[in-house]
């Protein structure tokens, strides 16, 4: 009479389950946690890289968003949350409604492009410079976006690579119309003289700033008040269901690409003609992939988004002035301690929608020796061996 | 073009083929498990930063007049390739997996993460006698058959291109032969019946990400030691290959066996513009063509809608057992 051998099985105190209903103010508290962790990560990884500037990275840091005897520091901090905002605003609709639209960086350079190009070799003033390429720019995002929106509204293609090639293709472009445009091969286009946004009260960026704030309101109204933005969020919960009430899928997912691509268009125009004055490759500064990021987490809520938009270009900013303070390359740096602040608020999200629950020790499980607890587990081993002693019991020997 | 040019051509995209074998076959393993990692192109430079740093380290240990062992100038660099760009792997598969995060989203921060980091780092290696390794590196497997057409193509390459071919054929067999290979795509069609027929889901998709993740850092691996030999900017090479070998997946229709001949039309297209002799915007323009010739794949699959060349249907869906 042999017992088979239970086979070893690694069992972990306490099993994971989705939380529902979550409060308010624990969902806030875990982000700030998540929030704090990340700052403390980047002074840590600042004072590897160069030892005792754990105090001076965090006073720099500061020091790049709100320098009090540089106004324009501030600006640019406020600037580069608003873009980000607008990009994730743009990008929300499409999510919302499960369209992966991964190819906002391909909108935006693609109205960069554009853009540039018309205030480069348009004769004209700058009022109808600024209008026309404001248009025309708009229009470009649009129709990068409507490509892949209409492959998918009638052939199903997969939108996420198809957008993410997307990228691609306008960089490619990008790049193939600077040599055409700079005769020298250098492949650096200078400051382009005509077409600039005006500077109102003599500070830089501050119409970026209110077309931002302008269009973000109006796409809050759009996506939480208005049918459109209903339409949208039942599409995503469930197409068929949207088709059973009578809303046209194909219409509903061409008409949000649309507007998608569109505002990733302004965008686009927002920085060449509001910001750079130049065209490059690297003119966006991954804000159509940051901005994937900032909606995703933010869940498509606009309060949430923008206070991600905040917090993102705070580590943007802070970062990459604080680093070239203390004389590292700061690109490169500011992408680190981004993509750190990222991995640990999306590794928070967890903490969000899940929960530990510990095993219940008399559920099912615990009988045949899972126990937990380890003292718990060695006396049923023992107990185990003096029932072995005892004479096998008969229902034990039928099942054997 | 000349025939010896020709030869060259044909040598030097098989060279710049490798690498893009082995970005492509580690995401396909990814992929098959029901993971879409877009992480790869990050993980891939964390795979450079981890070879070159492995060269550097073999190379400061022994004297300055010393010849190289060239046993040692490979492994260092594979070990330590393998090592970072698995990190990434677990990293990816840790937020997806047991955190259970969005896929898209843990992707594309490893991408940032990992191209900033590999090119805050490589920039400060130096590479003093690293065009030395790369020297040895070509001759560690030298078969004589002496200078003619076939030998300079097919056998005077690098241990790294044998090595990415090898492992793609080892991919191909293993996924569509064996049973480790039908537990995995069973993984990545459909998660719930797999675990209902008792695969453990979590293992498989670890180890697949895992292991993608390491073959795809050896072509980061490969690109900086082996073609660029020591000189490259991770942050022209990562849309040059990072995303390519993404979109190979999808040229390749999920298939390491086609992935093979795939990455050589990307080689080719990519060396190509080097030996037209072109003028700049038509090299320009052939940079273009990898890309657009992906979208053309990917429409043409979803229009005829054919059942060989669909993506897992668990592509991208985490796994949650309760989630039923």
């Amino acid at each position: 009479m042999e017992k088979a051998k239970k086979p070893f099985r690694f069992k972990l105190p306490f099993h994971v389950v989705k939380r529902l209903n979550l409060k308010q103010k624990w969902y806030w508290l875990i982000k700030a946690i998540g929030f704090i962790v990340a700052l403390l990560f980047a002074g840590l990884l600042c004072t590897m890289l160069r030892p005792h500037t754990f105090g001076t990275f965090y006073e720099q840091m500061f020091l790049g968003i709100f320098d009090p005897e540089d106004i324009e520091v501030f600006l640019e901090f406020v600037e580069t949350a608003g873009l980000l905002a607008l990009v994730a605003f743009a990008l929300a609709p499409a999510f919302k409604m499960r369209f992966w639209n991964i190819g906002g960086e391909g909108q935006i350079l693609i109205s960069c492009l554009v853009t540039a190009g018309i205030m480069k070799f348009v004769q004209a003033d700058d009022a109808v410079l600024i209008i026309l390429s404001l248009v025309c720019g708009v229009a470009a995002g649009a129709i990068w976006a409507l490509i892949p929106a209409i492959c998918k509204a009638f052939f199903n293609t997969n939108e996420t690579l198809f957008t993410l090639m997307m990228n691609y293709v306008a960089m490619g472009l990008i790049e193939l119309f600077i040599n055409i445009w700079v005769p020298s091969g250098s492949q650096v286009m200078g400051i382009i003289p005509n077409g600039h946004l005006p500077e109102l009260f003599d500070l830089p960026y501050i119409i970026n700033i209110i077309v931002v704030v302008l269009v973000v309101a109006t796409m809050i109204v759009y996506l939480k008040k208005t049918k459109h933005g209903y339409e949208l969020s039942v599409v995503g919960a469930s197409s068929n269901t949207a088709r059973y009430v009578g809303i046209n899928v194909k219409k509903v997912i061409l008409r949000t690409m649309l507007l998608s691509g569109a505002l990733c268009g302004l965008v686009g125009f927002l920085l060449v003609s509001g910001h750079h004055h130049t065209l490059s490759r690297n003119l966006s500064n991954n804000n159509g992939f940051t901005g994937v990021l900032i909606a995703w987490l933010g869940g498509f809520e606009p309060g949430p988004m923008i206070l991600y938009s905040f917090l993102v270009a705070l580590f943007q900013c802070g970062s990459r002035h604080a680093a070239s303070y203390i004389g590292m390359s700061f690109e490169e740096f500011s992408s680190i301690i981004t993509g750190m602040f990222f991995l640990v608020v999306i590794a928070s999200e967890f903490f969000v929608n899940y929960k530990f629950i510990k095993n219940d020790e008399n559920d099912g499980s615990s009988k045949d020796g899972g126990s937990n607890n380890l003292i718990k587990r060695f006396l049923d081993l023992f107990k185990k061996k003096k029932k072995e002693e005892e004479p096998v019991k008969a229902g034990e020997e039928a099942s054997l | 073009m000349t025939w010896a040019i020709f030869v060259a051509f044909l040598a030097k995209t098989i060279k710049s083929a490798s690498i893009f074998i082995f970005g492509s076959t580690g995401e396909i393993i990814t992929e098959k498990s029901g993971h879409l990692n877009m992480g790869i192109p990050g993980i891939m430079f964390l795979g450079a930063l981890g070879g070159l740093l492995g060269e550097r380290i073999y190379i400061d240990s022994v004297a300055a007049e010393a010849a190289l062992n060239p046993f040692m100038i490979i492994f260092m660099p594979l070990l330590f390739a393998i090592v970072f760009a698995a990190a990434g792997g677990l990293l990816f598969s840790f937020f997806t997996v047991t955190l259970k995060c969005n896929q898209n989203v843990t992707g594309l921060t490893i991408t940032t993460f990992g191209v900033g980091l590999s090119t805050f780092f490589i920039g400060g290696i130096s590479t003093e006698r690293m065009g030395e390794a790369g020297l040895a590196l070509q001759s560690l497997i030298k078969f004589d058959w002496g200078d003619n057409w076939f030998g300079t193509i097919f056998l005077a390459q690098s241990f790294f291109t044998y090595l990415s071919i090898i492992i793609a054929v080892v991919a191909a067999i293993v996924i569509a032969r064996t049973k480790l290979g039908l537990n995995l795509r069973a993984c990545g069609e459909n998660p719930a019946a797999a675990d209902a027929a008792g695969i453990n889901i979590y293992a498989y998709r670890y180890l697949a990400t895992i292991i993608g993740a390491a073959i795809a850092g050896l072509g980061g691996m490969a690109l900086e030691l082996d073609l660029l030999q020591g000189y490259f900017n991770p942050k022209d090479a990562v849309d040059a290959f990072g995303w390519l070998c993404l979109s190979l997946v999808i040229f390749s229709m999920w298939k390491p066996g086609i992935c093979i001949g795939a990455s050589f039309f990307f080689g080719a297209l990519q060396q190509l513009r080097h030996f037209l002799k072109l003028g700049s915007v038509e090299q320009y323009i052939f940079s273009l063509m990898p890309y657009v010739a992906t979208i053309i794949v990917l429409i043409l699959t979803s229009i005829f809608n054919n059942k060989n060349a669909q993506p897992p249907a668990g592509l991208g869906v985490t796994y949650f057992r309760e989630d039923r």
